[in-house]
C-alpha cells in the first residue's frame, strides 16, 4: 500500500468487527471510498481518496494473478 | 501481527501464494455467502465486488492455518469427489451445494497451490503438504451457522494424480472418482480446453516427458494421455474401501442415491427435491437446462479424436468399468 497511514487504518480495520461492518456492503465504490477516508480521519489517519483507489486497484490485480 | 482464530471465524482462505521462507495466505470476509456457485473462484469474485474484500484482507503465514484447525475445527469432510473433468462432478457439487446444511468447495484454488507448492519450491516435502492440506481442509469446514451439517470437497481433475497424498492425509474420509466415456470428454475438451490440457499449464501432468516432447504432441494425444493418467491414478485406489467409482450414465440420479449412501448422508424428500431441482440445470451455465449429450458428442468426435481415444484413453476406461461394475 502506497500510503502507511492507510495500511495502519487496514491493521485496525481488520480488528474491529465493527467498522468492518460499517464499512461492508456499501453500495457503490465511490460511497466505499468516501467511507473509508472519513472513518480514517476520525481516528487520526490521513490518506486520500486515491490511495483508497489505488489499494482496490491492487486488490483486484492480485486477485487476477492468482495463477501466475 | 497474525489476527487471533476469532478474528477470522467469518474470514475464508482465499489465495495461497509464495514467498522465500514459508508460503502465505489472503483472508476474505464472507458475510452471509456460502460456496454455492459453480468453482470456487467464482464466488470468491463475487465477493469482490464489494470494494471491502479488495482493501480489507488478512494476510497471515501459512502456519496460522494450524492455529486456527486446532482451535477451530469445524465439520470433518463427509466426502471427496474426484473425477476425469466434463463428467458431471460440477452437477454433483451443485446439488450437494443446493441446501443450506452443506458447505461444499467446489476446486479451490487454495488447494491446488498447496499440492503444487513443491513444484515451485523443491524443498517443500510430502509431509507439509499434507500437513498444509489438512489445515487448509480444516478451516474450509469451519461451520459458520448452525445449518451447516456436512462438508464436501470436489477437487480439480488434475487433483486426481495426488489421491494418494490426499486419502492418506484424511483416513477416514470417503470418496467418488467421476468418469466418463473419454470420447465425449475429449470432445468437449477440444471443443473448449480446460487449463489441465494445454501442456505447461498446470505443471508436468505426464510424468516421464519432457515439456519439448509434449509440445509435440498433437493436443489430442496430450488429452487422451492426461485423461488416461486420472483414470488410472484412480484406478489404482479402485480396491479402497472408501472408494466408488460412478460413471456419467449414472448421473444425476445416483447422486441422491448412491453416492449420499456412500458418503453416510442423508436428506429429507424435500432436500432430495431441491437437489434433483439443482440438476436440472446446466451445472457450469445455470441459464440453460441440463440436458445428456453424449450421443452428440459421439457424433461429432473427428477421426483423430477417435483415434486418441482409443489408442490411449479406452483402455483405462474398461478397466474403470470392469472395477465398478465388479464392486
Amino acid at each position: 500500500m502506497s500510503s502507511p497511514d492507510l495500511e495502519q487504518f487496514c491493521s485496525e480495520v481488520l480488528l474491529d468487527p465493527y467498522l468492518q461492518e460499517k464499512l461492508r456492503n456499501i453500495g457503490s465504490t465511490p460511497e466505499f471510498i468516501q467511507r473509508v477516508v472519513e472513518a480514517g480521519a476520525s481516528r487520526g489517519f490521513e490518506f486520500s481518496a486515491d490511495d483508497v483507489g489505488e489499494a482496490i486497484r491492487a486488490g483486484h490485480r492480485v486477485w487476477l494473478e492468482r495463477w501466475i | 501481527m497474525n489476527p487471533r482464530v476469532e478474528d477470522v471465524r467469518n474470514w475464508m482462505p482465499i489465495r495461497i501464494y509464495r514467498r522465500e521462507t514459508s508460503p502465505l495466505v489472503d483472508w476474505c470476509c464472507m458475510g452471509n455467502e456460502r460456496f454455492t456457485d459453480s468453482f470456487f473462484d467464482i464466488t470468491v469474485t463475487r465477493l469482490f465486488r464489494d470494494p471491502f474484500n479488495l482493501v480489507f484482507r488478512h494476510q497471515t503465514p501459512i502456519e496460522f492455518l494450524g492455529e486456527v484447525a486446532g482451535e477451530d475445527p469445524g465439520l470433518p469432510p463427509a466426502g471427496f469427489i474426484f473425477h476425469m473433468s466434463r463428467c458431471g462432478s460440477t452437477l454433483a457439487a451443485q446439488m450437494f451445494a443446493s441446501l443450506e446444511q452443506n458447505i461444499v468447495l467446489s476446486e479451490p484454488s487454495p488447494v491446488d497451490s498447496v499440492l503444487r507448492a513443491n513444484a515451485f519450491n523443491p524443498a517443500v516435502t510430502d509431509e507439509q503438504r499434507s500437513t498444509w492440506l489438512r489445515w487448509l481442509l480444516t478451516a474450509f469446514g469451519r461451520k459458520r451457522t448452525d445449518a451447516e451439517k456436512h462438508y464436501f470437497v470436489k477437487f480439480d481433475s488434475w487433483t486426481t494424480l495426488e489421491m494418494g497424498l490426499i486419502l492418506e492425509a484424511f483416513p477416514g474420509v470417503p470418496w467418488v472418482f467421476l468418469y466418463r466415456d473419454p470420447l465425449e470428454v475429449l470432445v468437449s475438451q477440444m471443443n473448449q480446453r480446460g487449463a489441465q490440457m494445454i501442456p505447461g499449464t498446470i505443471g508436468q501432468l505426464l510424468p516421464g516427458f519432457a515439456l519439448p516432447d509434449i509440445m509435440q504432441m498433437q493436443p489430442e494425444e496430450y488429452c487422451a494421455r492426461v485423461l488416461a493418467a486420472f483414470c488410472e491414478t484412480a484406478l489404482r485406489h479402485s480396491a479402497d474401501p472408501r472408494g466408488l467409482l460412478v460413471n456419467y450414465t449414472q448421473m444425476p440420479g445416483t447422486v441422491t442415491s448412491l453416492i449420499c449412501e456412500h458418503f453416510n448422508v442423508s436428506y429429507s424428500g424435500d432436500d432430495v427435491t431441491k437437489m434433483n431441482a439443482a440438476a436440472g440445470f446446466n451445472s457450469k451455465a445455470p441459464q440453460r437446462n441440463f440436458t445428456p449429450d453424449g450421443e452428440a458428442k459421439r457424433d461429432s468426435a473427428g477421426e483423430t479424436v477417435k483415434n486418441m481415444a482409443d489408442r490411449w484413453a479406452y483402455p483405462v476406461y474398461e478397466r474403470l468399468e470392469a472395477a465398478r461394475l465388479a464392486k
